[in-house]
């Protein structure tokens, strides 16, 4: 964090060369974020570049007794995904199955038969869900960190976290039999 | 496979996201081409000034200085139209 403060301080000093830093050190969680809340990996691209270029010109507004860099970060990027998702909804919204198609050890489905149906599921989460679901499961940081990328509570984010399970999971629960057997 | 781990090997996979090679450079070259811009670099020269103290102080005095000046001014108006009289 102290480093992150001092890469900072240099590139508000005028040093602009210094901001590569922070580009290379947080590059890889951020275009994950990114890759997995925007569905096409070119507008991801996109989106990972204009969110540098905006930390950069708001560098001087980020306050780091609210948090860590990163989290401010990621907050830039869940904005911008989400303006980006608004504006292209019809494209990227893949409707859920009103019953998951089930497991069935007769209708055994390939890994990347259910993987696809899993990302289908993930894109077609309310987009709240889906942020907290990568966050939280992906991206893998504290409910804390998340209630302050989403500006709610943790109880929200508990909350909507546990929905956004419970619907991926129902695609992989197998089919309950008529005699109550799995 | 057993269905939790297939849910882990997903999210596994959903957590690869490749950074292509020059994309650090592409951010920067976008960041100094922003920075080209005439109204950044005034901006970019502002802010720089704002962050030193010597010049918010300077820059109070001015703004004290003006309205004292604005003061004075009004009381010699009220004076001189007194003395007219």
């Amino acid at each position: 964090m102290d480093e992150d403060q001092d890469v900072i301080g240099r590139v508000l000093d005028g040093d602009v060369e210094s901001f590569r830093l922070l580009v290379k050190r947080y590059e890889r969680q951020l275009y994950r974020l990114i890759c997995n809340l925007v569905p096409d990996a070119h507008d991801g691209e996109d989106i990972a570049q204009e969110v540098f270029l905006t930390a950069y010109r708001r560098l001087a507004t980020y306050d780091s007794s609210q948090g860590a860099f990163s989290t401010w970060l990621f907050t830039i990027a869940r904005n911008k995904c989400f303006n980006a998702l608004k504006k292209r909804r019809p494209v990227f919204l893949y409707p859920l199955p009103e019953t998951p198609m089930p497991r069935t050890p007769d209708a055994e489905l390939s890994e990347a038969e259910w993987f696809r149906s899993l990302n289908k599921a993930l894109d077609a989460l309310p987009f709240v869900q889906k942020t907290v679901f990568v966050l939280a499961e992906i991206q893998e940081l504290s409910l804390q960190e998340i209630a302050q990328i989403e500006g709610v509570p943790v109880g929200t984010v508990k909350s909507r976290l546990g929905r956004a399970k419970e619907k991926l999971r129902a695609l992989l629960r197998p089919e309950e039999q008529p005699d109550g057997r799995p | 496979m057993a269905d939790p781990d297939l849910y882990e090997a997903w999210k596994r996979w959903r957590s690869e996201a490749p950074v292509p090679d020059d994309f650090a450079d592409r951010v920067m070259a976008s960041l100094r081409l922003a920075e080209q811009k005439p109204g950044r670099r005034f901006v970019h020269m502002l802010r720089g000034l704002l962050r030193s103290p010597a010049f918010r102080v300077g820059i109070c005095s001015l703004a004290c200085i003006a309205g004292l000046l604005r003061v004075l001014q009004v009381i010699v108006l009220l004076f001189s139209e007194q003395a007219c009289r």
